[in-house]
């Protein structure tokens, strides 16, 4: 099943196979990021609507609505901010 | 309260909080009251590197060709980190040690004192393969007044916290007969909260540098090494930049476990009170780097790099990290000045010695003891 990404209003289909960093980044999309692998928290975003999984677990201290994009894919539908 | 390295009292260290409540005594990890800080060891272990593992042999050659503004940045860079380092190679140790509670915090802050002194080993290492004696740049930092302001003022909040600590342990809170004098020479009521506070302060001003006052030379390190310059240097500092992003992460759990009341409830109280000195104290560090930025280009700036985007460059990590401890954006910056900066901080393309080429994390497959039939829930047959 095809799940869309939303990011600052627009929408992409989300490949699975990548991290959702890496889906931005296919679509020409610079956004934050450093370690890559879960542990600075650079690319820390909220959500507004949707859920993630993740391939790494986060070091980070999140709040209930940030999530990492670094290493995570998404489970259904998502929005970001 | 005197300090004993070996409790005999009785002690579930999962039910105190983080600072300030009984003294850790069987240094256990199968429990843990905030299992991220073990989780930040194994890490920061697996992140292990030693200075000698980079050749810096080449640099000498960048060096010598480099004109005099900028040999100037290089260097005055490398004083401030060996300063910053040392510092920090030895007070979360001095000031946190005699006073946490939980074992795999106390672990933590050791093994991530112990990275900060690989640093300071590392910027002798640099240092001694560009000069014959590099004892003329040590000798000037504790000489350079740009770098003794900041000097002061990052080691005063640890000096306060230590300072009253080492009251309480000689003549515990009972002020009758002995008073209070504290490190500036004024009398203090030293209470438990008071000394709660100055380490509020404290971890704020650890926070403050390892978010900020670092990537000033970061960026100029990987300046140099986008131009192909002092690429061994870039190496290492690449290095440093990963564990370093580790403590700050460390110091943001600490940070945003107090505020949001998931340790002591006292602390979560201070948070909310001395929110507005935390935030000058940010706001002031990223001054001071901005003012550091002036300094380093007073005499011209170097290619790709100059002091405007460079100011920029502090006041959006500024935002990013004020953030990151519930605190609000100050500065009307929105996007990254210099986007480079991110491919060198990349954890995956640090490269140590050629066989651990694409692997920078040693430690794999590691086991996770607590699984339960929900861990399942997604098999299929």
């Amino acid at each position: 099943m095809t799940k869309i990404l939303s990011f600052n209003g627009e929408k992409f289909v989300f490949n699975p196979d990548m991290t959702i960093l890496e889906n931005l980044e296919s679509h020409g999309i610079a956004v934050e990021y450093q370690c890559r692998q879960g542990y600075c928290g650079a690319c820390r975003r909220r959500v507004t609507l949707g859920k993630v999984n993740y391939i790494i677990k986060p070091l980070v201290y999140l709040k209930n609505d940030e999530i990492l994009i670094c290493c995570s894919t998404i489970e259904n539908d998502l929005t970001l901010l | 309260m005197a300090y004993t390295t070996f409790s005999k009292l009785n002690n579930d260290a999962t039910k105190e909080p983080m600072f300030f409540g009984k003294p850790v005594n069987v240094a256990r990890f199968d429990v843990q009251k905030f299992e991220v800080f073990e989780k930040l060891i194994e890490k920061q272990l697996s992140f292990f590197w030693r200075p000698e593992e980079i050749d810096v042999s080449r640099d000498r050659i960048d060096f010598i060709n480099l004109p005099d503004h900028e040999r100037h940045i290089f260097i005055s860079n490398l004083k401030y980190q060996t300063l910053l380092d040392s510092i920090q190679g030895r007070s979360p140790n001095m000031a946190l040690l005699p006073i946490v509670s939980l074992p795999e915090l106390e672990t933590w802050i050791e093994t991530w004192s112990f990275s900060e002194t690989i640093h300071s080993r590392s910027y002798t290492h640099i240092l001694r393969n560009l000069y014959t004696d590099p004892s003329e740049v040590f000798e000037d930092i504790v000489l350079n007044q740009e770098i003794q302001k900041r000097a002061s003022d990052i080691a005063s909040y640890y000096d306060d916290l230590i300072h009253a600590v080492q009251y309480f342990q000689l003549h515990g809170l009972d002020q009758k007969e002995i008073p209070y004098i504290n490190i500036t020479g004024e009398q203090e009521d030293l209470t438990l909260r008071i000394m709660k506070k100055k380490l509020y302060m404290c971890i704020c001003s650890v926070n403050a540098l390892e978010a900020i006052r670092f990537y000033v030379s970061f960026a100029c390190s990987f300046a140099f090494a986008e131009r192909d310059l002092l690429e061994g240097n870039a190496k290492i500092i690449k290095l440093i930049a990963r564990d370093e992003a580790l403590h700050l992460n460390s110091t943001q759990q600490i940070l945003n476990l107090w505020a949001e009341g998931k340790d002591d409830p006292e602390m979560a109280e201070i948070a909310v009170e001395c929110h507005a000195q935390g935030k000058e104290l940010f706001l002031r560090v990223a001054e001071q780097e901005k003012n550091w930025a002036k300094y380093l280009f007073k005499n011209g700036s170097m290619i790709g790099l100059n002091e405007d985007i460079l100011c920029q460059y502090v006041e959006f990590i500024s935002n990013q990290r004020m953030q990151a401890i519930g605190y609000e954006a100050t500065f009307d910056v929105k996007t990254n000045p210099i986007p480079w900066i991110n491919h060198w901080l990349t954890s995956d393309n640090v490269q140590v010695a050629p066989q651990e080429v694409e692997i920078s994390s040693y430690l794999v497959g590691q086991i996770n003891s607590k699984i339960d039939t929900e861990d399942l829930g997604n098999f299929k047959l």
